[in-house]
């Protein structure tokens, strides 16, 4: 393996040089994206659609327009390192194809826990590349898999200009061991947590509720709410007795939605489970609300610990608050994402103005948790992968 | 405990209580222990009345229980630190996380009497007698080095030493075969009862076949194997019990085999294989069949997640234990081999959900 990564790296100095938003890097996002939005074989794979609707031509172009409007011009860091995570399965097409259409040379790293799309994805990817219209991609780009092992990631360190580390923690803590050039630098995605926030008084009102609902359950459950952006926690806000009235109304309404999708996994409940009791032992007062495939947990607070121990599959925090200021009971600075109904856009930018809701990357509406987009973490990914050039 | 829950059982009869009086029985001292462990653990403390488990019941389906899994990820004692006297933990085979049990002298003591009356029942009945037998680990010396803190091999092989002589380790440090050992013990013990003991897939890897493709073999007089381990790597190379115990006497000679079930958490309180092929849990534990999706009760013959009483833990929360291993109830009272009370299988491990959270990229 080492061999053929070497190999592969000798020859990158002798491919013709490629640049941001080239012809070719443009035309394969194209082709992937029709690939994976027409062909009836995929369409069981939600997220592949996903990633092929999230390159369609008009998306593309606006990613092109945004990123040449840039105020100083933006060039290829270079050769880009990219480790990726094994829980969302396209997760290393996005960071992958951002850093190409940025004009970067890559060596991605899949994980070997990838599950059936990522396979999928892979072989569709495999056979673009092999086209003759693609050599030049497939020249300056090599996706692999290996087994944990230190001289492979060493020397893919030692050699790139950009490392891409999509975490957890454990992961950024390891491959920070490998030293990279002075002149490189890191981007990581560190473990992250998020969560819902619902105004009670809204959902009360709400002539929409089996599609909130819905929308909900799709933000739960896609990637087995094990991704950074599923919400794990949701927060009622409002007064107390209209608390009290929507988790009624909501739940009465979302309980409908449960036990038709697919079976619910016997492991998953054991899970949940020693979730449930792990956080009882560790003194949280809990109240349960058990279904087989949805425990709900109501809590007045979590300790960090906690949140890496949520083992996802449908196991929901749940609080009520009445003011933001009582929202940094729950977050810390590893908050990413909050998915919201019943806020205005201008609310919530006020309220972060204001110095409430901090450490919040993301604010999105409910059903959007999943969406990726090109600024991430609190990083505009294709400024990340550029050099930036000025002049005066 | 001033007066320990355990004492009145040990005059009892291993297997000759039937089921609806051993319940009674087993109900009442684990109220006793769930009393007693609300009192000395916080963490039991804890999820007891933020469950809303009841301490003191009427009967086993109502008695509260904690996921083994929890062994894993907390300390779970009841006991002070300055009296635990020793800890074991878990072999952890395929994860690097383990279980951590705590044991006072007490404990520690009380485990290694039940193992032995368990055991010398067994001796009892397959007429081995009551002294001490010579024993042939399949294992290597190794594995006891480390007196403070004992894998669960360890601490198996650790229980059962006492009730054996001239201890024999059939494998070098490095698991090859050491012939000078094994060739000793044979020529010294033929002709007598042996002991002979080692973990399933162990005793099928680094002995059984290892002595087959040496063509070599050995003929006790009169043998008791015992093992212990999950059967899910063995069944990979296609070998059931039944092809285990054919290949052992091949190899052995007269050689009765039994496997055993139990759990670092539950230590002593093992159940044995019958003749039948059924595992009988002792007068001092005994089990219970949960619906994994809705916990509730299965009845005889159902699949479920196994739920293992025990009357032995005073220094940890582990009376009653929910685990994640798959069995069910064959029967009650009825079994062929005589023993009286519930009997079971079990069925495998709860096929785990991949845990593909952030914090996995490099971990595989």
């Amino acid at each position: 393996m080492l061999e053929k990564i070497k190999q592969f790296v000798g020859n990158l100095s002798i491919n013709k040089p490629v640049f941001p938003f080239s012809a070719k890097s443009i035309q394969f996002c194209q082709d992937l994206s029709k690939i994976l939005t027409t062909d009836t074989k995929l369409r069981p794979y939600q997220d592949l659609v996903a990633l092929g609707y999230w390159l369609r031509p008009s998306h593309l172009k606006q990613l092109q327009s945004d990123f040449e409007n840039k105020e100083a011009i933006h060039q290829p860091r270079g050769l880009a390192f990219h480790i990726t995570p094994g829980n969302v399965d396209t997760m290393f097409a996005y960071s992958w194809l951002i850093s190409l259409l940025a004009g970067n040379k890559n060596i991605v790293r899949l994980s070997s826990k990838g599950g059936e799309a990522q396979q999928v994805l892979l072989s569709t990817i495999e056979k673009l590349l092999n086209s003759a219209d693609f050599v030049n991609i497939r020249q300056n780009n090599l996706l692999i898999m290996y087994e944990h092992n230190d001289e492979i990631s060493g020397y893919l360190s030692s050699i790139c200009d950009t490392r891409v580390i999509w975490g957890g923690d454990d992961t950024i803590k390891k491959i920070r061991q490998f030293p990279i050039l002075a002149t490189s630098k890191d981007i990581v995605f560190a473990d992250r947590f998020s969560f819902a926030l619902f105004n009670s008084e809204n959902i009360i009102n709400s002539a929409e509720l089996p599609k909130l609902c819905q929308l909900f359950y799709r933000d739960i459950y896609t990637f087995g709410q094990q991704a950074c952006s599923s919400p794990r926690l949701l927060v009622w806000y409002g007064s107390n007795d209209s608390n009290r009235q929507a988790k009624i109304l909501f739940w009465m309404e979302f309980k409908k939605l449960l036990g038709q999708s697919s079976k619910p996994l016997a492991a998953a409940a054991v899970n949940k489970l020693v979730h449930s009791q792990l956080m009882a032992m560790m003194g949280n007062k809990l109240n349960m609300k058990l279904f087989p495939d949805l425990y709900r947990i109501n809590i007045n607070e979590v300790s960090s610990d906690l949140w890496k121990q949520h083992c996802g599959e449908g196991l929901l925090y749940e609080a009520e608050i009445n003011h933001f200021s009582e929202l940094n009971k729950f977050t810390n600075t590893s908050f990413q994402t909050c998915t919201y109904t019943g806020f205005s856009r201008e609310q919530l930018k006020q309220e972060v103005q204001n110095g409430e809701l901090q450490h919040i990357l993301r604010f999105v509406p409910v059903g959007h948790a999943l969406n990726f987009e090109s600024v991430w973490d609190g990083m505009d990914l294709f400024s990340e992968f550029s050099v930036i050039s000025t002049f005066s | 405990m001033s007066k320990f829950v355990i004492d009145p059982f040990y005059k009892l009869p291993v297997y000759g209580i039937a089921q609806e009086e051993k319940e009674c029985l087993l109900n009442d001292a684990l109220n006793q222990l769930n009393n007693h462990h609300y009192k000395y653990c916080q963490n039991y403390n804890n999820l007891i009345d933020s469950i809303g488990f009841s301490l003191t019941v009427d009967t086993y389906v109502e008695q509260p229980y904690v996921m083994a899994r929890l062994f894993k990820i907390l300390e779970l004692k009841s006991v002070v630190a300055k009296e635990i006297f020793k800890q074991l933990n878990s072999s952890g085979t395929s994860s690097q996380v383990v279980s951590k049990i705590f044991l006072n002298a007490q404990a520690a003591k009380v485990q290694s009497k039940v193992l032995a009356k368990i055991l010398l029942d067994l001796f009892e009945r397959k007429q081995l007698g009551k002294q001490r037998l010579p024993m042939l680990f399949i294992e290597a010396p190794d594995i006891i080095k480390n007196r403070n803190s004992f894998s669960a091999r360890g601490a198996g092989i650790q229980g059962l030493s006492f009730l054996g002589r001239n201890h024999t380790y059939a494998l070098n440090n490095d698991m090859t075969l050491n012939h000078k050992a094994i060739d000793g013990f044979i020529e010294q013990f033929q002709y007598e009862p042996v002991l002979i003991f080692g973990f399933t897939f162990m005793i099928w890897k680094y002995f059984i076949e290892v002595l087959k493709k040496k063509n070599k073999n050995y003929s006790f007089e009169q043998g008791l194997l015992l093992h212990s381990g999950g059967w899910k790597k063995l069944q990979a190379i296609a070998v059931d019990n039944q092809e285990f115990k054919h290949q052992v006497k091949l190899a052995l000679g007269n050689v009765s085999v039994h496997n055993f079930y139990g759990m670092v958490e539950q230590t002593g309180t093992i159940s044995i294989e019958c003749e039948a092929g059924y595992l009988h849990p002792p007068v001092f534990s005994d089990i219970l069949i949960r619906d994994p999706l809705t916990l509730k009760v299965k009845k005889t013959g159902e699949e479920g997640l196994i739920q293992l009483f025990s009357i032995l833990p005073e220094s940890y929360p582990g009376q009653s234990l929910l685990t994640e291993d798959m069995g069910q109830v064959i029967g009650r009272d009825d079994c062929v081999c005589g023993r009286k009370g519930q009997y079971f299988k079990v069925v495998g491990r709860l096929a785990q959900a991949e845990n593909r959270g952030c914090s996995d990229t490099f971990s595989e």
